[in-house]
């Protein structure tokens, strides 16, 4: 992802992580300050 | 290795951030043997793109992305000139078979009957396939797959891979392949490339908000998510593809099929043959044509005829030599069915008797014999010495234009014609593609990223520059210095960079038609013009020249409609109409008023600074009016040819005034032949080529390739690449260098614009007989010139006080004695009722009718009931606003009281304020006869502006006179006054000039009731008063007074938007009370009529 540069620039790269035991977590680098997330439910 | 074949460019308009010329060479530098460009539903960048990538050695191939019904996309490639031609008439249909012609689409069915040829891929990811798989589901996928399999052939259709970190592009591509494998379909990698580099996804973005007429914020769901849209190295397609190597093999693989078809080799194109039928080959045809002309045009022992017979031979073998005699013959042909076309036109018109051509030549072609032999030209080139060759030379590039101008009438019918007679397949206009200029990038982008409208709009009016530069015009801007680095504004300024020069959207060229003998729709798409029954090809003025098309040229000339309009008249009040052929032109009265710079309204020679030209170099024959059309263009003024031209015209006077002859002055002896018409200076576009030949021995093919150069899109940067040429030919002919550098400078200002002469001398033959018309049929001359608006320099408004100037009266509308149009009244102008707001040429003929059929109107009642019904309230008002109704012998208080009695106001009638059905019987209304007393002078001056946008019964600075500050002198005063001395003048704008060749100075013409005053603004004033100079109707001006030879400027120093005196109790002002003046200045500040402002 890569949007709101107008604003505060989000520059992101995400990725579907396949846990033990087959669940499923979404993960975000922020490429700004490269940092690493967890992408909360919604 | 990959190869590019999903590829948009600008030119698909608003889903695209780079010109072709940007992807073909980024795809160089990358590295890529090959690159695909691929716009929506067009080919309108194909032939630039092309034209690029042969230059770089990049194999370009032809495609586009077609919309189907449903809204889904699918790649098409061409890989042999069938397939291109295919490609054409699919696109064409898409855009044809459409009622919106903003929204063209493709029937699949369309596609599936014509695609030999084609490689069709299955599109993006709102694609033909992918829509079908997220629609229906697997197994209708693979269904349709197998159909498209068995309809295209198993190498022809193939399933697209797209893969730019979007969420869910590695499932829908692993199902793609999936899909692909089991019904044995190949498949390709492509990029689906929007933009040549990554920093582009902005504009990109923005541009997708301008698409959607909304903001960034408003557009998240329409746009890309990231910026992985660009033209990537080939090696990281390939990693993103490492689990699928055949997609990026296939790449290539279909890239070498690719080679079948190469767009600037394999087009096809040819000019309709000429169908010599019973007569002779082509060339003898022409050759027996021209010589039976000759004849009568130069007959045996006439002055010019051994020149013109040996000026006859040399064309007839160039025109030979290079096949082109078909081509004259078939334009000729072409004026025979404008001949006809114009005999039809006027068919019952007294004009018809008065000689009149049906259209006339322009350009370089008026220089030709053979042209003018032809008919194709109204100019005699023997005996105004024009030079050939920038028309027809030995090692001639490409086919020659032929221009002609036609009246606006005889132009619009004569292309429905040109259609009928080749067939709707075979013709289309030439398009053009308008760019991003500074202030619809300011509106445009600001939208998008949501700044304030207000300052938005402030900043696009108050913006000096047609593009790019806008950090710049921020710092200078009052009020928004420090702006340039704010959050937003920063954005706005660098995308304002990014936008210049790319195509905004697609228009029609002002006069290009292509004639092809192959169907043109097999060679370029077609699709619908904004016109009704109009069609345009996807290329513009420069692909066309790159296709080899041959243009010609049928312009709409409003000074001919004029013209036509004139003669018409005259022949009506005195019963036959002149010849305009067979007047005396060389009329001392008519130039003696030209010599005085009395030359608003006429044709070509009537701006501010032509005027002022004219009164120095004093034209006295139809040679000299050829320099005055030429000389004030960019051309000369950047090669700083006008002003030695100017002093060396005075000296040559007072030279011959003395009995001397004169010698110009000359860079170099070699110049002499080419220069010495034009007292050493290059006015004319063909002086250049003959200086080229002249100093530096061009050859005719180095002066072809200079012609060709001069009149492309980059003339300069191409034009700049003939410098080595040039010194090396200068040196071997013994001129120094620097002498070489001094000329090669003029040289090269006529990239920018220039005129040949031939044109020159056309448009001032033009010149001549509207200022003989003028002077000898003014109120026709008038008349016709308010009946052919838009065109010159001058409003309306201007152009009325002139007439009045020239003692003729401009009367107001009158309901019983207005026509549709104006009209000549005795020695005046009668305006006509479809002049005033909110009537149109439809209604105001239905109110002439029902007169001639029922006699006049009578009163405001009478008027009510028998007036169409689709004339509202507002626009009878309007009239009796105008005095239109003053012959019913009211004030014109009460016959606007009276109009409220018979009509209610359309808020409580609702849409049809005249449906009251009451007014069908004709009775006296009770408060009928109510008295009220007339409108003021500035009332009746304000409504004129409001109502008809000028003027007829005054200058409102005849009614401010009294209370404007006691300095100001009023404009006829000036030539009394000392040159240097201190002047304060005010008045109505009535043009803004600031051209881009005057280096920031801004030239402002002031009219008050005595005359016109020329303002020059420096540009440290501009930058100190720029609001006032920019946008004020009305404008206070103090400055120093220069006069030169018959010129008078105001170079001012301060400037303002009139303010009245503190006291302006005088008894001079006409407005009755002291409030009076600020009232009319405050009204006429919002009614003014807009200024022509240029640059």
């Amino acid at each position: 992802m890569d949007d709101e540069w107008w604003r505060q620039p989000i520059v992101r790269r995400y990725v579907e992580v396949v846990l033990e035991g087959g669940g499923r977590v979404v993960l975000f680098e922020d490429l700004i300050t490269g940092e690493w997330f967890v992408q909360m439910a919604t | 290795m990959y190869i590019e074949l999903h590829c948009h460019s600008a030119f698909s308009f608003l889903d695209g951030a780079s010109l072709p010329e940007q992807l073909a060479l980024t795809a160089s530098q990358l590295g890529y043997p090959a690159l695909a460009l691929t716009d929506h539903n067009g080919l309108y960048g194909s032939m630039a793109f092309a034209q690029e990538a042969k230059q770089l050695g990049l194999q370009a191939i032809t495609g586009a992305e077609l919309t189907l019904l449903d809204g889904s996309h699918v790649t098409l490639l061409a890989e042999t000139p069938e397939g291109y031609a295919n490609l054409c008439r699919l696109i064409t249909e898409a855009h044809l078979g459409r009622a919106d012609r903003r929204d063209p689409r493709l029937d699949f069915a369309s596609l599936e009957a014509r695609h030999a040829g084609l490689i069709v891929l299955s599109g993006c990811r709102n694609g033909l396939l992918p829509g079908v798989l997220r629609r229906d589901g697997p197994a209708a996928a693979r269904r349709f797959a197998e159909r498209c399999r068995a309809v295209f052939g198993k190498e022809n259709f193939v399933v697209e891979l797209q893969r730019n970190y979007v969420r869910g592009d590695l499932a829908l591509t692993r199902a793609l392949k999936a899909l692909a494998d089991d019904v044995h379909l190949g498949v390709v990698a492509t990029g689906n490339v929007h933009y040549h580099k990554r920093e582009r996804h902005r504009l990109h973005d923005v541009l997708v908000a301008i698409r959607h007429r909304t903001t960034l914020d408003g557009s998240h769901d329409v746009r890309h998510a990231n910026s992985e849209f660009f033209l990537r190295p080939r090696d990281e397609v390939e990693a993103l593809f490492h689990d699928c190597p055949d997609a990026v093999a296939n790449s290539l693989a279909l890239a070498e099929r690719c080679r079948g078809f190469d767009l600037t080799r394999d087009l096809g194109y040819r000019f309709p043959d000429f169908h010599g039928a019973e007569r002779a080959p082509a060339p003898q045809a022409l050759a027996e044509l021209c010589r039976a002309r000759l004849e009568e045009r130069y007959p045996a022992g006439s002055l010019h005829r051994d020149e013109a017979e040996r000026r006859l031979t040399e064309e007839l073998r160039l025109v030979e030599h290079h096949g082109l005699s078909g081509f004259f013959l078939v334009y000729h042909d072409l004026f025979d069915l404008a001949r006809e076309v114009a005999a039809d036109v006027r068919r019952g018109s007294r004009r018809a008797q008065g000689g009149l051509l049906p259209g006339r030549g322009r350009g370089s072609s008026v220089s030709s014999v053979v042209c003018y032999l032809l008919g194709l030209s109204h100019i005699d080139p023997i005996a105004t010495r024009l030079f050939i060759g920038r028309f027809l030379s030995e090692t001639l590039a490409s086919v020659p234009d032929i221009d002609l101008d036609f009246p606006r009438e005889i132009r619009e019918a004569l292309i429905r014609r040109v259609y009928t007679r080749y067939g709707h397949e075979h013709v289309g206009l030439v398009c053009s593609f308008p760019t991003y200029r500074l202030r619809s990038t300011v509106r445009e982008i600001g939208k998008a990223l949501d700044l304030p409208p207000g300052e938005i709009e402030q900043v696009a009016k108050l913006a000096d520059r047609r593009s790019g530069g806008l950090a710049d015009e921020l710092d200078q801007l009052p009020g928004f210095a420090g702006r340039k680095g704010a959050p937003l504004w920063k954005e706005l300024c660098e995308l304002a960079e990014e936008i210049a020069g790319l195509p905004r959207h697609i228009s029609q060229h002002v006069g290009g038609m292509v004639i092809s003998s192959r169907p043109l729709v097999e060679i370029v798409p077609l699709e619908r013009a904004a016109m009704e029954d109009r069609v345009v090809c996807q290329w513009d003025k420069d692909s066309c020249d790159d296709a080899r098309f041959i243009k010609i040229d049928f312009l709409a000339l409003g000074m001919l409609s004029l013209v036509e309009e004139c003669v018409e008249r005259i022949a009506v009040r005195e019963g036959t109409p002149p010849d305009l052929s067979r007047i005396d032109f060389e009329d001392p009265a008519v130039y003696d008023r030209i010599c005085r710079g009395d030359t608003v309204g006429l044709f070509q020679i009537e701006s501010r600074a032509q005027i002022q030209m004219i009164r120095r170099t004093r034209p006295t024959n139809l040679e000299d009016l050829a320099v005055e059309v030429a000389i004030v263009r960019p051309g000369p003024i950047v090669g700083g040819a006008v002003n030695p031209y100017v002093r060396r015209r005075e000296d040559q006077r007072r030279a011959r005034a003395a009995g001397r002859a004169y010698q110009p002055p000359l860079e170099h002896p070699l110049l002499k032949d080419a220069l010495a018409e034009t007292l050493g200076v290059i006015l004319y576009q063909d002086q250049v080529l003959q200086v080229c030949q002249a100093l530096s021995g061009f050859t005719a093919g180095q002066a072809e390739a200079l012609r060709r150069a001069m009149s492309r899109r980059r003339s300069r940067e191409l034009m700049a690449g003939f410098w080595e040429e040039f010194k090396h030919g200068a040196a071997a002919r013994g001129v120094p260098e620097a002498t070489a550098q001094r000329v090669f400078t003029q040289v090269i200002a006529f990239s920018e614009f220039g005129f040949p002469k031939s044109h020159a001398a056309a448009f001032g033959l033009l010149a001549y007989q509207s200022a003989w018309l003028r002077h000898y049929h003014p109120a026709e001359y008038y008349c016709a010139l308010f009946n052919n608006q838009p065109m010159g320099f001058y409003s309306l408004d201007a152009l009325g006080r002139d007439a009045q100037r020239n003692g003729v009266e401009i009367r107001l509308p009158d309901v019983n004695a207005s026509d549709v149009w104006s009209t000549v009244e005795s020695q005046d102008v009668r305006v006509g009722l479809g002049f005033i707001r909110d009537w149109s040429e439809e209604t105001a003929t239905a109110v002439v009718i029902e007169r001639e059929r029922r006699g006049p109107y009578v009163s405001v009642g009478d008027f009510a009931r028998r007036a169409p019904p689709k004339l509202k309230r507002t626009a009878i008002e309007h009239l009796v606003w105008v005095g239109g109704c003053d012959g019913f012998g009211l004030t014109r208080r009460e016959l606007l009281w009276q109009v409220g009695l018979w009509l209610p106001p359309e808020a409580v009638q609702g849409v049809d304020a005249r449906g009251r059905r009451q007014l069908e019987l004709a009775l006296n209304h009770p408060h009928e006869g109510l008295r009220f007393g007339g409108l003021a002078a500035a009332e009746r001056l304000l409504a004129e502006y409001a109502v008809l946008g000028f003027a007829a019964s005054g200058h409102p600075l005849s009614l401010l006179r009294g209370a404007l500050p006691p300095g100001v002198v009023q404009s006829d005063a000036l030539p009394r006054l000392e040159h240097g001395s201190w002047v304060e003048v005010a008045g109505l704008v009535v043009a803004r000039q600031r051209p881009e060749t005057a280096k920031g100075f801004i030239f402002v013409l002031l009219e008050d009731e005595a005359g016109m005053v020329n303002v020059i603004v420096r540009p440290d004033v501009y930058e100190r008063y720029r609001t006032a100079v920019r946008g004020e109707p009305l404008l206070w001006v103090r400055g120093k007074l220069a006069k030169d030879d018959g010129t008078v400027n105001v170079l001012a120093e301060e400037a303002q938007g009139l303010r009245l005196s503190a006291d302006h109790s005088t008894p001079h002002s006409t407005l009755r009370t002291p409030h009076a003046p600020y009232e009319f200045l405050k009204t006429f500040r919002r009614l003014a009529p807009d200024s022509k402002d240029w640059g």
